[in-house]
């Protein structure tokens, strides 16, 4: 090396590194003690004011934007269930010139429902016990009235549809199927008219899927 | 009143959805604000910060239609901050890059965009000075102090999830959460004492 670096590397050596702040010594203190998370009470003062400001909601625009862009993605709950994208299975309710007699449709449903589990004589076993017959004596009451009573009630596998296999967390694989049944009853009044009611009913079911 | 107007939105915009879709919804509207507020101390302006949340919900949904994300939904916020730092990162080097441009183009100082003020916080008429001086305080404060303040009191992580999205040990996020909550301390207390804050 020749005298010109010989002397640089001299005037270095004479530099010393400058000493530690005295607060950064004490940090380095705190964190060989793991003390760094512990706040001393001014600091816990300013932080507990921080957190009493909530932060700004979603604007409404992006808020409908981000729900389209996952809300076809199936939703893991607790990392067993999965809830799965689709359409709802509730239709939205709409106008017809005959609510009234949508309306008393329902109510009839209901009547006629409890009696099919209600059996028409005092003995003999019951599904459902009932303290008293309302249901009978509605329907009687309404049949009287010219309303709407029910006829039948059936119910039948409408469509059926393979949603493929999932994986829930740290369990076997799963296949979905969904199952749409189309439940109906129909209604008649004194008159012969008919009225038909159909409620559509979406199932899910998870059948553990065959593997080697 | 504004949270019905907000529910009225919600409906109109969203009158049927799935199970799922109503999940996901019930999940933004709890940790969407604390993911804008992140994004929106890494950016430069509301609408980046916008755009890199939804893109950061993308590549999360992406990995979760694939099978490839790893964890539970515990490990979505972890997931979310890294990758919308990530992403800030990117869109300040294409900024960069679009200003320097600019400059050789023009030969003019940097055009700064117009922009909407955009709260960081709800602001209640009672606390609006504090908000308002405690956002101006984020702002102020080096941005790797900020972040970790961020992180921490409102997005409720750990110091080791903040360490690992932000590739620094967890010590070291520690650190810059007290000299951040220090200098933030010291600032509103300038602010009281020039009358500026009535706390």
């Amino acid at each position: 090396m020749n005298e010109e670096l010989k002397m640089l590397e001299a005037e270095l050596k004479g530099l010393a590194p400058a000493v530690l702040d005295p607060s950064l010594l004490d940090r380095f203190e705190m964190a060989i003690q793991g003390e760094l998370e512990h706040l001393e009470p001014d600091l816990r003062v300013t932080e507990q004011m921080l957190g009493k400001q909530a932060p700004a909601k979603l604007p409404d625009g992006l808020a409908g934007e981000l729900v389209e862009t996952v809300r076809r993605t199936p939703f893991p709950v607790d990392g067993k269930l999965l809830m799965f994208p689709g359409e709802s299975s509730a239709k939205p309710a709409t106008k017809s010139s005959r609510s009234w007699m949508a309306a008393a449709a329902c109510v009839a449903l209901a009547g006629a429902l409890s009696a099919f589990f209600i059996s028409p004589k005092d003995d003999g076993p019951t599904m459902v016990s009932q303290p008293n017959k309302p249901s009978s004596t509605v329907v009687n009451q309404a049949a009287d009235r010219g309303a709407f009573v029910p006829a039948s009630f059936n119910s039948g596998v409408r469509d059926t549809s393979d949603l493929g296999v999932v994986w829930p967390e740290r369990s076997r694989p799963m296949r979905v199927v969904k199952v749409v049944y189309r439940d109906q009853v129909k209604l008649l009044n004194q008159q012969g008219e008919e009225v038909v009611v159909e409620v559509p009913r979406v199932e899910f079911l998870v059948v553990p899927e065959k593997i080697d | 009143m504004k949270e019905e107007e907000d529910q009225k939105v919600m409906e109109t915009t969203a009158p049927s959805l799935s199970p799922a879709g109503h999940a996901w919804r019930e999940w933004l509207d709890e940790n969407g604000p604390r993911l804008l507020l992140f994004a929106r101390q890494q950016t430069r302006s509301q609408e980046d910060a916008q755009d890199i949340l939804q893109d950061a919900l993308v590549k999360l949904v992406k990995k979760l239609e694939d099978g490839s994300f790893s964890g539970g939904q515990e490990a979505w916020m972890p997931y979310l901050y890294t990758a919308l730092r990530r992403l800030a990162i990117d869109v300040g080097r294409r900024d960069d890059r679009r200003r320097r441009r600019e400059d050789l183009v023009s030969g003019d100082s940097v055009f700064q965009r117009g922009e909407v003020e955009h709260p960081w916080f709800e602001s209640d008429s009672s606390d609006d000075e504090v908000r308002s001086q405690i956002e101006a305080g984020l702002k102020e404060l080096p941005p790797k102090f900020a972040e970790v303040i961020v992180m921490k009191i409102w997005g409720e992580q750990t110091f080791a999830q903040i360490g690992e999205s932000l590739e620094i040990s967890p010590n070291t996020a520690a650190s810059r959460y007290r000299y951040g909550l220090e200098a933030l301390k010291k600032k509103l207390g300038s602010a009281r004492r020039k009358g500026d804050l009535s706390i």
